[in-house]
């Protein structure tokens, strides 16, 4: 089996033990795996933690919802955006509210790679393509 | 003014309110016109995506964790950390007539500073080839107005074949010279109003080229008044890899776009050498596994899936045909190299242009031995190919001959009059560049040649005895032309007016 294959598998189970209990990546846990990785002088070390770096960044991705709103922040509008999100993904994900003045009005969620995007400046982008 | 706000109501009032879903990356590398993005989990291979700036590129890598993109703009403004969105559609490019007469570049934008191209049709750049069921035999000639392209190596309509040689052999100009011809015999069978007259729609591609010798190529057809029915797809040198690539597809889909819809087209790849240099650096800079000559392992592919959307379609599929003349440059002659002979075994048969020859003031510098054609003869009119038949056999046999008798000094008759008939044939098929001859023209000059018609002319007045009689063949011996180009065949009672035709000329020829 090739390093990078060996490494790949190798981080996964480096994130595995890089969780809380609720599944989200513990620092404590991660500072713990660096010095110990350090230490021991694992050869392609490098490449281990690209690999775990890439890891640790696709599940922050997954459990992490960035949401960006075009007005101030309100509790119930949030309430009923993280209800929303969990009821569709079924996970207890963290979310990261901004306030994104360039989006005029609407919000903006970023899950994963997919944005789901009910804004004016998105329409307003919408009807600039139509005239193209 | 009311009209415009009215316009703009109703653009917003059909727009829909639901929330959009994208699906996005972002930029983790960019280097040389490719970029590396972490995301975009959901896109397809060879789909669009849009970068800021309304940049677009192209998916070509799909890795477990990234997705490698071929850009194809200005990637200046970029940086990393942009994001990229899918959009959900392949990449393609206006098709139609109303392109005919313009030039644009790999995405069939304009470049030719003559407005907007008001075509509303499109086809996607890659597209699966016609497959068994569709294709017919090439049964119809495509005149290339070369004598000794069109008598030894006769090129069908549906065929593929190469064009292949050293720098500065004519290998454009063969090229230009068919697409040339192609526009006279266009103007000369709407001029005749006959119904079942079928034009040749031309399509030329020009991959990794200095700006300047496009820009002579489209002088040139502007100049014979052939620019009408050519496309020019441009990818210059100046273009990023990611465009050279592109071109020949891009050119392939409008060609295709005339083979669907019942008619006949021709397309032009020059050259595919530089397109399998602009994908090796592609490949490269996308770390895919290289290969001989570090191209990557699909590089045959690339060329096979080309050149196999050109075909001919039976009736049931529209009776259209899609002609390839690819366009290789070879290095000091060695036809075993590997885009070569990839090619090579890709098409229908290649005219192999020698520079010796050229040098000698052979031009075109056809190499009789190495050029050959496997399907055009069948496509070849029955006139044309009772006097041609046996030329490229007297060729050969006089090029054998000729090497033979530098070391004799006593040669009996019959080999001093095979070497005379060689040397009068080598003389009768030069031709200058950019003008092409008919058909018919062609196939009185081949039949005055085997009635021995130039036996008593000197070998260097051939050339001028040949433009004599093509200028005589314009007036007062049209007759026998034109009734070889309308009936197609050699009846007893043509060959009789050729012949008081040709004897006539010979009196006036001195």
């Amino acid at each position: 089996m090739p390093s990078s294959s060996k490494h790949k598998i190798l981080a996964k189970s480096l994130l595995g033990l890089s969780l809380d209990e609720h599944g989200h990546i513990d620092e404590s846990k991660v500072k713990e795996i660096l010095s110990s990785l350090k230490e021991s002088k694992v050869s392609g070390l490098k490449s281990l933690l690209r690999c775990f770096f890439t890891e640790v960044r696709l599940h922050e991705y997954t459990y992490h919802a960035n949401v960006e709103i075009g007005c101030k922040e309100d509790p119930s509008i949030t309430n009923s955006i993280i209800q929303k999100i969990e009821a569709i993904v079924g996970k207890n994900i963290r979310l990261t509210i901004t306030e994104n003045p360039n989006i005029i009005s609407g919000c903006r969620i970023r899950l994963k790679d997919d944005v789901y995007e009910d804004s004016v400046s998105s329409r307003l982008h919408k009807l600039e393509k139509s005239f193209h | 003014m009311s009209s415009i706000t009215d316009l703009i109501r109703k653009e917003i009032e059909n727009l829909s309110t639901d929330a959009t879903r994208t699906n996005v990356g972002t930029i983790t590398t960019l280097a040389d016109g490719v970029a590396k993005v972490e995301g975009l989990s959901k896109v397809m291979f060879n789909e669009m995506v849009e970068f800021p700036n309304n940049i677009l590129g192209i998916a070509l890598n799909l890795e477990e964790d990234s997705v490698g993109c071929v850009l194809l703009g200005d990637t200046s403004s970029l940086k990393e950390g942009d994001e990229v969105r899918t959009t959900g559609k392949l990449l393609s490019v206006p098709v139609g007539k109303e392109l005919l007469g313009r030039v644009v570049d790999a995405v069939g934008r304009p470049i030719d500073d003559k407005g907007p191209i008001n075509s509303e049709l499109s086809s996607p750049v890659e597209k699966i080839a016609p497959g068994i069921i569709p294709r017919k035999s090439v049964d119809q000639p495509l005149q290339t107005g070369i004598m000794a392209v069109d008598s030894m190596v006769p090129i069908g309509r549906g065929q593929r074949e190469l064009i292949i040689g050293d720098r500065s052999t004519g290998k454009t100009t063969i090229a230009i010279d068919t697409i040339i011809n192609q526009a006279k015999i266009n103007k000369q069978g709407e001029k005749s109003g006959d119904p079942d007259f079928r034009a040749v729609y031309c399509i030329y591609v020009a991959v990794g080229q200095k700006n300047s010798n496009i820009a002579r190529t489209i002088k040139i057809l502007e100049e014979a008044g052939a620019l009408e029915y050519v496309i020019i797809v441009s990818a210059p040198a100046a273009d990023n890899p990611a465009n050279q690539y592109l071109a020949p597809y891009s050119g392939c889909a409008m060609g295709e776009w005339f083979m669907e819809n019942g008619m006949d087209a021709l397309i032009v790849y020059d050259d595919l050498s530089k397109h399998a240099v602009a994908y090796r650096q592609i490949s490269l800079i996308l770390k895919r596994p290289s290969g001989r000559e570090a191209y990557p392992g699909d590089v045959f592919y690339l060329h096979s899936r080309l050149l196999e959307r050109s075909a001919r379609l039976n009736e049931h599929s529209g009776n259209g045909s899609l002609t390839a003349l690819p366009i290789i440059e070879t290095q000091m002659g060695d036809v075993s190299g590997y885009i070569p002979t990839n090619v090579i075994s890709i098409t229908d048969g290649q005219i192999f242009l020698e520079t010796d020859l050229f040098n000698k003031g052979i031009r075109p510098a056809v190499s009789v031995g190495l050029s050959v054609s496997r399907v055009g003869s069948a496509a070849q009119i029955k006139a044309y190919k009772k006097v041609a038949g046996k030329v490229k056999l007297e060729l050969a046999q006089f090029r054998e001959l000729a090497a033979f008798s530098q070391f004799e000094s006593d040669l009996d008759a019959s080999t001093k009059a095979r070497l005379d008939r060689g040397a009068r044939i080598v003389e009768m098929f030069k031709q200058g560049a950019y003008s092409p001859i008919p058909v018919e023209v062609q196939t009185a000059i081949m039949w005055g040649i085997q009635n021995d018609f130039f036996d008593l002319i000197s070998v260097q007045d051939i050339g001028r005895a040949v433009q004599s009689l093509k200028e005589y063949l314009s007036t007062q011996g049209k007759e026998a032309c034109e009734e070889i180009y309308s009936t197609g065949k050699l009846e007893d009672s043509t060959v009789e007016k050729l012949r008081v035709a040709l004897e006539d000329w010979k009196r006036t020829f001195a």
